[in-house]
C-alpha cells in the first residue's frame, strides 16, 4: 500500500508515541506533499525557542520524500475544495492539496482529520483509531 | 542522458533503457532542451519509515499541543 502522510497524523503520533513500526508493513511506501512541508514550518511554536528548536529537529529527522504541488495538483484540489463546499462543508486548502496529491499519485491519506477527506470523497485513514496490525521492520 | 526528438524517434530501446536505469532523460530539439522524462520518486518503504520513526527527534507533549493549536488557527484562516 502507498500512504500519504498529512501533518495531522505526523504530531498527533508524536503525542501518542505511536509505533509507526506496528501499524505499516515493510513492503508499504510512504510519502508526504508540499503542503506538509509548508504547514510544519508555518506552525512552529512563535514565544518559546527551546519549543521552536523542538520542533524543527523534529521535522528535519523524519526527512520523508516530498510528492510536488503541481499545476495539475493545484487544479485538482480546487475542484475537491469546490466538492466539499457544494455538499456544505468547508476543508481547508492544505487538506485539499493533501486529497488532490493522493488521487492523483494513488496514494491512501494518513490523517487524523478524516472528515475532511470523506467531504471530498477521498479515502483516509486514522492510524492511531486503528489497532496494530503488522510489523514494518 | 541526453537525446534529441529523432533519437528518441529511432533509438526508442536505447532511451527506454535509460529510463529503466532511473536516469532522467533530457529530450532537445535544435540544441535546446525543450523537455525532460524523470524517474518517479520514490517514498520511504514501510520498514524505512518505520526505522526513520524510531530514531526520529522526540518533541514533548507541550510543543506537539502549540503547534496542533497553530495548525488549527491556520486552517480557521483559511
Amino acid at each position: 500500500m502507498k500512504y500519504l502522510a498529512d501533518t495531522s497524523v505526523l504530531i498527533h503520533a508524536e503525542r501518542e508515541d505511536f509505533d509507526f513500526g506496528l501499524w505499516l508493513s515493510p513492503d508499504d511506501e510512504v510519502f508526504i506533499c508540499g503542503a506538509t512541508a509548508a504547514e510544519f514550518l508555518a506552525g512552529q511554536p512563535l514565544k518559546d525557542e527551546g519549543k521552536r528548536k523542538r520542533w524543527r529537529e523534529f521535522w528535519e529527522s523524519l526527512d520523508i520524500p516530498i510528492r510536488p504541488l503541481t499545476n495539475e495538483v493545484c487544479q485538482q484540489a480546487g475542484e475537491l475544495i469546490f466538492l466539499a463546499r457544494s455538499k456544505g462543508r468547508t476543508v481547508p486548502l492544505g487538506d485539499g492539496l493533501h486529497a488532490a496529491v493522493a488521487e492523483l499519485d494513488g496514494l491512501k491519506v494518513l490523517t487524523t482529520d478524516t472528515d475532511h477527506f470523506s467531504d471530498m470523497g477521498i479515502t483516509a485513514i486514522n492510524p492511531l483509531k486503528q489497532s496494530p496490525r503488522k510489523r514494518a521492520t | 542522458m541526453e537525446a534529441t526528438l529523432t533519437e528518441l524517434q529511432r533509438k526508442t530501446g536505447r532511451v527506454a533503457q535509460a529510463i529503466a536505469r532511473r536516469e532522467t532523460i533530457r529530450l532537445t530539439r535544435h540544441g535546446e532542451t525543450i523537455a525532460e522524462i524523470q524517474p518517479r520518486q520514490r517514498g520511504l518503504s514501510g520498514a524505512e519509515f518505520s526505522a526513520r520513526w524510531r530514531n526520529r527527534k522526540r518533541m514533548d507533549k507541550a510543543t506537539c499541543d502549540e503547534g496542533i493549536a497553530a495548525l488549527k488557527e491556520l486552517d480557521r484562516a483559511g
